[in-house]
């Protein structure tokens, strides 16, 4: 069976706008992504793509339709936000420390994964001591502490330069070839796309539509030569573009 | 850092001395029994200390301090808390705490004398009933203005109400809680005297009462001298130390 199901009939917003007035976030969408497959949602900003990670986490129930998930998914399931949202009052640590504390050695864990992201030094810090590509990393120690089967990640590294932000798509590959999860992973760059995805859905209008499904055949070496990235992008991505 | 401290702490000690100056020339000036200058005041705080009287009442009147102090506090945060992450019990139970915080003391001190007679129950649930209106307004706001990111975030790796409370919300309410029991002290150590003045056979209010019917002002200063002092060293040695250890993420 499917890592996820997704059959969304709808789903409204009240509008603090416009009372007695409700806006259409999503309708109609389908799609599947297969256990240990690593899917990217391309598409605008505001076109539903946090609402749709929202749903399939499970923090907003109040929809028509289903979001399917395999089994044991909802104890392992991490959410790397848009914004890091570490608790500023517990050190890096300790953050990480809440979540792997459910797990198996969990402390073991914690430790490891800090190594991994390169925070090992800075473990009794305080997020506000940070930078906020520390704090990125800090929060992806912290999903990868749950031990994740499914991992959602919403334009996880947005804010950063183009250096430290493909610094940190390569840190996250090399994790995921140690510690296997499915991946849906939401962003509004193409680039981005090409590099981590097995498969593109590209979605567009509002609510959003999947305008194209796009297998990405490139090899780990290749999706960081920037030339072979940029003419996928353009032969397959791009041109849908307006 | 520890030069500006020394500067603060001479001048408070400057304008305290000052104080005693004043107090002391006015009683120079009147020269009366009703206002007793700071020797006689300092004679019959040595006295009631030497004779023992004075731990005997002020820690009467302490016990029942921390005791209410706690119910309320802890009572207050759980109202506050519930009615603030619950539009509903927010609206609902709005008007009883309206109510409550315009309930004069006098009259929760009364009637929690009639209805559970002149006990230590009864007093301790008077001064309780006075301060958790005031802690529940407080936190209310604070539980209010919780982050829904870090709420969503703890939702996500299934945190689960515990540990939810004790890492996410209540570090967020620390300084709403920290400024209820700032207030909360003064307020709650100048009601448990009324109570022991009307009901109770011991503590510094009882004391008071007694100086009262004998006109012994004298006595009356030393005792509240005294328990002003004990209530500075709570809020110096304990509560101001816990709110510098719950900021320290700030710095």
């Amino acid at each position: 069976m499917s890592a996820i199901t997704v059959d969304i009939a709808e789903k409204r917003y009240a509008s603090a706008a416009r009372e007695g007035h409700d806006h259409l976030a999503l309708a109609d969408l389908r799609f599947e992504v297969a256990g240990g497959e690593f899917v990217c949602l391309l598409g605008p900003s505001g076109c539903g793509k946090t609402t749709l990670l929202n749903l399939i986490a499970g923090l907003d129930t109040a929809f028509k339709g289903k979001v399917i998930l395999a089994p044991d998914t909802l104890e392992h399931l991490a959410y790397v936000f848009q914004t890091p949202r570490l608790l500023p009052w517990r050190t890096v640590r300790q953050n990480v420390d809440l979540v792997a504390e459910e797990q198996e050695d969990g402390a073991g864990l914690a430790g490891r994964l800090l190594q991994a992201v390169g925070l090992g030094d800075f473990a009794a810090s305080y997020p506000g001591e940070l930078s906020v590509g520390m704090q990125r990393r800090a929060a992806l120690a912290r999903a990868f502490a749950c031990r994740p089967q499914l991992l959602l990640m919403d334009e996880p590294f947005v804010s950063l330069d183009p250096p430290a932000a493909l610094e940190l798509r390569k840190l996250l590959i090399s994790i995921l070839a140690e510690r296997k999860a499915t991946v849906l992973f939401v962003t509004h760059d193409h680039t981005e796309a090409v590099q981590l995805a097995d498969r593109i859905l590209v979605l567009s209008g509002a609510p959003a539509k999947i305008d194209a499904e796009i297998t990405v055949p490139l090899s780990a070496a290749e999706r960081f030569e920037a030339e072979t990235v940029r003419r996928f992008a353009e032969s397959h991505l791009l041109a849908r573009d307006p | 850092m520890s030069s500006d401290l020394l500067r603060s702490l001479s001048w408070s000690i400057g304008s305290l001395i000052c104080l005693i100056a004043l107090w002391w020339a006015a009683a120079g000036v009147i020269d009366s029994r009703n206002l007793p200058g700071p020797p006689e005041v300092l004679a019959a705080l040595s006295t009631a200390a030497a004779s023992g009287e004075l731990f005997h009442h002020v820690g009467a009147t302490l016990a029942r301090v921390v005791v209410s102090f706690f119910l309320a506090m802890v009572i207050g945060c759980a109202i506050g808390i519930a009615m603030g992450r619950n539009a509903r019990a927010d609206t609902f139970f709005d008007s009883w705490l309206v109510l409550a915080l315009n309930l004069p003391a006098l009259v929760t001190i009364i009637l929690c004398y009639i209805w559970f007679g002149l006990t230590e129950v009864a007093a301790i649930t008077a001064v309780a009933i006075n301060k958790i209106p005031n802690v529940a307004v407080t936190v209310r706001e604070g539980a209010k203005a919780v982050s829904t990111d870090l709420m969503q975030m703890a939702e996500a790796y299934r945190f689960g109400r515990w540990k939810t409370m004790r890492h996410v919300i209540l570090p967020q309410l620390n300084p709403f809680i920290a400024a209820s029991a700032r207030s909360g002290l003064a307020l709650v150590w100048k009601i448990v005297l009324v109570v022991e003045l009307l009901g109770r056979s011991n503590g510094v209010g009882f004391q008071l009462h007694l100086f009262f019917q004998l006109f012994d002002v004298a006595g009356l200063l030393a005792y509240a001298i005294a328990f002003i002092v004990v209530v500075q060293l709570i809020e110096l040695m304990i509560l101001q130390p816990w709110e510098r250890a719950a900021n320290r993420w700030r710095s």
